[in-house]
């Protein structure tokens, strides 16, 4: 077991954000985090890393938070950070993610291919001696995505990484990512470049979790919202088209390993409206 | 150059370069925290520390230590529970400190004028003794900012990764404002308490125009602090000036040479437009006899996160084997 989290809550300045939240991520799945805007994706995540306090258990590889030390098996892939010094290299960026609690001074040079190495798989090693602030959006988050994987890590946590991000790119990433053998946790707003990798899809509505299973590759936030809302509306909705994927001849969608079901009290028909169009 | 022979003038060239030295070391984690005017509100906080020695005729240095170091920690506490945002504590701390030094000053008999050797510094009058505080702490200083230097780099700039790392950001980030308000105290024989945050943020400006990459901008800063210190204090003697002035304008003469620097370095860089991310349709072609870059003469154009270039009227792009043409 990689990740679990049992009864999970998260406050932010006296505000419920993250709401009684369960699940397990077994070694080696990868796993998406979707959910609208201000559903508690980021802050979520963010309380597994420890980064915000949060009431009842996380462990992570069967060791409580509070008590967990091995950082170095851990890698993070913030939405953005903030870099100040406009000298600041790509390459020096990168290397902060080989730096460790328990260590001192800069890396040793024995490390350094692997700093080369986490930048040819973003394609960025003519980058490696320019400015980071030099960069485009997209190519800065590259370099953030190389910073998180540089160490190797055995648990990869992703806040939309792919922002700004070319489609060819993103579809090489994920694949380099997914032959990692990482357990990864990525948050979301559009899974269609991750056609094939997936196990699971955790989907939150307003600080719930509202799903737990897998997800078909097409599917739009947006339309699951309007399904939400419709029903919350009492308004019947015809079901929407199926997706490719469903069809007998098409590629591969979401592996669907992981358990298929959707969770809480109140919203345990959520996503009825959704069930043509999810992979089962 | 006789000058260079009297005691008090090679003590007070020691102290400038310790201070030089020390304090762009740790102005770098100032500025990469957006922190750059903390060492002028921590050099308010210090008059009250002085104030307070003249007031019971005690060391000066050793107070100013006392309460700069109280007041950074402070900040601190502040900034780490997110409530330094609204500026209000910080300038009551400041100001009040400011206050209160004036105010003991007075009361020890001396009025703000007893204070003038602190605010602007005075070199000159360093004593043996002073220079012993300063060469322990300017060394304590630079051993751990520069042991810690790759810690504190990744702190600076993105604390949450710094904490999936495993460091003690809390501890660090305490240890970043108690090191800046010892920089603060040891500065203020040198250039002064009101001049000193000039001393620990502009090398770091002009150094970062003139080098690229962290340690590189970190030793440029090093280096340009040395130089404005030990050269302005010398200019000062021989000029007849106020030796902090002099110093803190060395340093903006160094800002102000690394621009024009800064500009040159980067003047074979076409500009880029930005016409987003959106991933228009493109064909490949296979051959292309021209590599582009920064300085082919084509306009470049960012596009998501690659750069392509306008070429015989559409945009043309390296993507691996082939060129995307959109």
């Amino acid at each position: 077991m990689s990740i679990a989290v049992n009864s999970m809550g998260v406050s932010l300045g006296g505000l419920p954000i993250v709401k009684d939240i369960s699940f397990q991520i077994d070694t080696g799945q990868t796993v998406a985090v979707l959910g609208s805007n201000g559903s508690g994706k980021t802050t979520l995540i963010k309380a597994i890393l420890g980064l915000h306090s949060s009431s009842g258990q996380v462990e992570i590889m069967g060791t409580a938070l509070h008590k967990f030390r091995a950082w170095k098996k851990i890698g993070y892939v913030p939405q953005r950070a903030t870099v100040s010094l406009h000298s600041t290299t790509v390459s020096e960026v990168v290397e902060s993610g080989l730096l460790s609690g328990r260590s001192l001074g800069w890396v040793r040079s024995r490390d350094r291919h692997l700093i080369a190495e986490a930048l040819e798989l973003v394609g960025l090693t003519d980058q490696a001696r320019e400015p980071y602030l030099h960069l485009s959006g997209g190519q800065q988050q590259r370099v953030l995505i190389a910073r998180g994987i540089v160490h190797h890590p055995d648990i990869l946590i992703m806040d939309e990484p792919f922002a700004g991000v070319d489609l060819d790119f993103q579809a090489e990433i994920i694949t380099a990512l997914s032959r990692m053998g990482s357990t990864i946790v990525v948050v979301l707003h559009e899974t269609s470049a991750w056609t094939g990798v997936l196990d699971r899809t955790l989907i939150l509505r307003e600080g719930r979790l509202v799903h737990d299973g897998p997800l078909a590759p097409s599917q739009s936030l947006d339309s699951m919202d309007s399904a939400t809302n419709a029903q919350k509306d009492g308004v019947s909705e015809a079901p929407p088209t199926p997706s490719p994927c469903t069809t007998p001849n098409s590629s591969p969608c979401a592996k669907s390993q992981g358990p298929d079901h959707t969770v809480g009290t109140t919203d345990d028909s959520l996503l009825s409206g959704m069930e043509p169009r999810w992979n089962t | 150059m006789e000058y260079l022979a009297l005691a008090f003038v090679q003590r007070a060239l020691i102290a400038a370069a310790l201070v030089g030295v020390s304090a762009p070391t740790i102005g770098t984690y100032l500025v990469q925290r957006r922190l750059s005017l903390l060492g002028d509100g921590l050099g308010h906080v210090a008059i009250a520390g002085v104030g307070l020695a003249l007031m019971t005729g005690t060391a000066p240095v050793t107070w100013a230590v006392v309460i700069c170091v109280a007041g950074a920690i402070l900040i601190e506490t502040l900034r780490q529970h997110g409530r330094a945002t609204g500026d209000i504590g910080l300038a009551i701390l400041f100001y009040g400190g400011l206050a209160a030094g004036v105010l003991m000053a007075s009361m020890a008999g001396q009025g703000a004028g007893g204070l003038s050797g602190y605010l602007f510094g005075s070199l000159s009058s360093i004593s043996a003794s002073d220079l012993w505080v300063v060469a322990g702490l300017a060394t304590l200083i630079l051993v751990i900012t520069v042991g810690l230097m790759p810690q504190f780099f990744a702190i600076s700039a993105d604390e949450d990764f710094a904490h999936t790392l495993g460091l003690p950001v809390r501890l660090y980030n305490y240890l970043i404002v108690i090191l800046a308000a010892l920089t603060v105290t040891i500065a203020m024989r040198t250039v002064g308490l009101l001049l000193v945050s000039a001393l620990m943020v502009i090398p770091v400006s002009a150094s970062q125009n003139l080098f690229t990459g962290f340690k590189r901008g970190v030793w440029g800063a090093v280096g340009i602090g040395l130089i404005s210190s030990v050269g302005g204090y010398i200019l000062s003697i021989f000029a007849d000036l106020s030796p902090g002035a002099v110093i803190v304008l060395g340093t903006i003469g160094f800002f102000i040479i690394s621009l024009p620097i800064s500009s040159l370095a980067h003047r074979h860089v076409h500009p880029v437009r930005d016409i987003g991310p959106d991933p228009l349709p493109h064909t490949h072609s296979e051959d292309h006899d021209h590599v582009h870059g920064p300085d082919c003469g084509h306009t470049a154009v960012r596009h998501g996160d690659h750069v392509d270039y306008i070429h015989d009227g559409h945009l043309h792009a390296a993507h691996g084997e082939h060129y995307d043409e959109h």
